[in-house]
């Protein structure tokens, strides 16, 4: 074949195998319009023959096959089944009338198949692209996120139109961002994408939110189409498409269109859910401004009041006073100023958790150590209590933030000797289990009312009926055992003893703990008071 | 006459800073007052005093800065003053110099018992190192550095080797706070991730061997995320 055969056949769209295959059908019809006449069938059961044939080749191998086919099957026809056989000679007169007509027929089936055929591809198409706007909307309305939000519409672009395409979103400099790209699997290049002709375009929808690029009067030299995505502020976005394949058609152009509009509904659809939970935080960290602030100037203007009070009436009475009372004033001053420091203290700690400020810097720390200095910084508040020590013999290391972990305890044992009566025990309890450690602190004073069990770690949680030191918490004692156990990737909870008592218990991981043998296994350790 | 130890005070708030040098005062000192790291610096080079009592949280310089500088060119005891939750900069001090630290608020004896340890210590660096006997007495513990042994009530005690390099070495500063990284360096020679695992099962084992409740050490007080502190009674 020569070099304008080979471009005929390509620019017609025929592929390799249609003509053989029209050849087939054509060949095919021949053979059993032959065994109809061995048969002795009428002639005109021949003829319908062929024009089957002819509709078969046009559905198969489109237009100009089913037009060449035609002409095949009059001549096949002619040669096959007019007297005199075997020749493209008829001596009926008649067959200059069936000659005709058959080709006319044929012309006119093969045509309206092939029209057929068309319509029906592009029904497919159209009916496959608005399956896919109906899913991209559902998936759009489901994705979370920006980015999410436009790979999704991205890829479903790509998916239908089989083409690369590129996203810019509008930042609030009113820049254009790093463009998302998708290409779907076909792994071609897509640095073309991002020249510098290729930029210039988006940028020039950007400032003037029309289309530009391939396919328009504005840079026409572009690789892509770039149309804006607007939504009922102004324009976000700049979406394009690759027409290195060839121009958008009509229809693309559209599907385009309803997916950048559904692409921005979603995306504004986001921002709104952004500045929804920005102003609720806001709300949030507003509330605990306004219950630390009521807090400070409660719970401090108490134990103020006392100093104040101790310390006038020592200055001004201080020759009439003996030296017992002196001493007791002195001493209540000594508490509030304690009591103060742990508020102050704690005050400091939830304040920081709540602005995210905590950072939990795990090391490695021996249990045994972070009790010992716990029992050392509780020692002058437990004096009326029994503290009783339960740890295995054995030295158990956990990877914890020391000082917190410390806090906890402190915050845990101050609770029991605050709402238990003087003489009560209190024991902790700490072993091994698996992959965490457990630490129990436990007392056997009044519990905790089943109805408040579930709400102790609440912010500024307190129970009204107290114990023998009638100051109030502020409430924050747990809630920051709380934030410091979770940020350890641990577990709290509180419940009540069987019997009576109540039990503080928290785990924290171990994600490689080394143990060492000592002497024995597990024993008791007693505080011998 | 006595030479009364000379200390300065460095702390911007009055009423902490009365605090001190009453305290002082009271027990046989001498004090001198900056409330400024300028201030406190000048005075240094200017009447060398035994002793700086430094608040980290100073309104000109940072305290370390003047940790820093002081030891330049001196080595007297420095003792850090800071807030509970500020581990980090303790351990900062110490590792840039200081020798030990108060956490406020803190009491009178805490204080009084930080300057003692520190003063002396300072002497001991001061004094001709000649003394060969050296021993080290601590309650019931008696450490001899001499012949390498560690005696609880007249006991001998058996360590490794390791663990009489740990005891000697808070023994050699009795009083006095080391850091992790302190320790580290002097007896590991380096500080790798792993390391401090190694120290804390060391110490583990040897607060077994010489305490009678690991959970209430008389001897070896853990000061958690700084280091550890052998006691004197």
């Amino acid at each position: 074949m020569g070099v304008q055969q080979k471009l005929f056949l390509f620019r017609s769209g025929i592929t390799w195998w249609k003509l053989p295959a029209a050849v087939g059908i054509m060949a095919g019809s021949t053979l059993v319009a032959l065994f109809f006449r061995h048969v002795g069938l009428l002639e005109a059961n021949i003829i319908m023959v062929f024009i089957l044939g002819v509709l078969l080749s046009s559905l198969s191998t489109g237009r100009l096959l089913g037009i060449a086919s035609s002409v095949a099957g009059v001549l096949l026809f002619n040669f096959f089944f007019t007297e005199p056989r075997f020749t493209l000679v008829a001596h009926d007169d008649q067959y200059l009338i069936t000659f005709p007509i058959m080709l006319i027929v044929a012309i006119i089936t093969s045509e309206l198949t092939s029209r057929i055929k068309q319509q029906a591809e592009q029904s497919e198409a159209r009916e496959k692209r608005t399956n896919v706007a109906y899913q991209t909307s559902r998936a759009l309305l489901k994705t979370r996120g920006t980015s999410n939000v436009i790979n999704t519409g991205m890829e479903n672009i790509t998916k239908i139109l089989n083409r690369n395409a590129i996203f810019y979103l509008v930042e609030s400099d009113k820049k254009l961002s790093i463009p998302f790209i998708s290409s779907g699997n076909r792994n071609n290049d897509t640095t073309y994408l991002t020249e510098g002709n290729e930029k210039a375009a988006a940028a020039w929808v950007l400032s003037n939110q029309r289309k530009a690029g391939a396919g328009t009067e504005i840079f026409l030299k572009a690789h892509v189409t770039y149309l804006p995505v607007n939504s009922k502020d102004g324009i976000i976005g700049v979406i394009g498409v690759s027409c290195k394949e060839g121009l958008l058609e009509q229809e693309e152009h559209s599907f385009l269109e309803a997916i950048a509009a559904q692409i921005s509904l979603a995306l504004d659809r986001e921002r709104l859910a952004e500045e929804q939970e920005r102003s609720m935080m806001e709300m949030e960290r507003e509330k605990l401004r306004s219950n630390l602030l009521r807090a400070i100037s409660h719970d401090i203007r108490t134990p103020l009041a006392g100093i104040a009070g101790s310390a006038g009436t020592l200055l001004g009475e201080g020759n009439l006073i003996s030296k017992e009372v002196k001493k007791e004033l002195i001493k209540g001053i000594y508490d509030d100023a304690e009591w103060l420091n742990r508020l102050v203290e704690n005050l400091l700690s939830i304040t920081k958790i709540e602005s995210g400020e905590v950072q939990v810097e795990k090391n490695w720390e021996a249990v045994e150590e972070i009790v010992s200095e716990t029992l050392q910084r509780v020692q002058k508040r437990t004096e009326n209590h029994s503290i009783k020590i339960k740890i295995p013999d054995h030295l158990i290391l956990v990877p914890m933030d020391g000082n917190m972990i410390e806090q906890v305890l402190v915050n845990l044992i101050d609770n029991a000797v605050k709402y238990t009566p003087e003489g009560s025990s209190i024991e902790l309890n700490i072993f091994k289990e698996k992959d965490h450690v457990v630490f129990k602190v436990m007392d056997n004073g009044p519990g905790i009312p089943e109805k408040d069990i579930k709400k102790v770690f609440d912010k500024f949680f307190t129970i009204k009926s107290v114990g023998v030191d009638s100051r109030r918490g502020v409430g924050l004692g747990l809630t920051i055992c709380k934030s410091i156990i979770e940020a350890h990737g641990g577990v709290i909870e509180a419940s009540n003893r069987p019997g009576c008592g109540t039990i503080f218990s928290f785990t924290l991981p171990l994600s490689d703990e080394k143990n060492t043998e000592s002497e024995n296994n597990t024993g008791e350790i007693d505080n011998g008071e | 006459m006595e030479n009364k130890p000379l200390i300065l005070v460095v702390e911007d708030e009055k009423p902490i800073r009365n605090f001190i040098c009453v305290t002082l005062v009271s027990r046989g000192f001498r004090t001198l007052e900056a409330t400024t790291g300028f201030n406190a610096l000048s005075l240094s080079m200017s009447h060398k005093p035994d002793i700086i009592i430094l608040d980290l949280g100073l309104p000109d310089i940072d305290g370390l800065e003047i940790i820093k500088r002081v030891r330049e060119w001196s080595k007297m005891p420095i003792v850090v003053v800071s807030a509970r939750g500020q581990e980090k900069d303790k351990v900062t001090a110490l590792d840039l110099g200081a020798d030990d630290y108060l956490t406020k608020p803190f009491g009178v004896e805490e204080l009084i018992a930080r300057v003692r340890v520190a003063l002396r210590h300072s002497l001991i660096l001061n004094a001709a190192k000649s003394d060969s006997n050296y021993q080290l007495v601590a309650g019931e513990l008696l450490i001899d550095f001499e012949k390498r042994k560690v005696m609880l009530s007249g006991k001998e005690i058996h360590l490794t080797p390791t663990e009489y390099k740990l005891i000697a070495l808070l023994a050699g500063h009795a009083g006095k706070v080391l850091t992790h990284n302190f320790i580290l360096k002097e007896i590991w020679g380096h500080i790798q991730g792993d390391e401090i695992q190694a120290l804390r099962v060391n110490m583990a084992n040897l607060r077994r061997k010489i305490e009678n409740n690991p959970t209430r050490p008389r001897y070896i007080k853990t000061e958690v995320g700084v280091g550890y502190r052998l006691v004197e009674e």
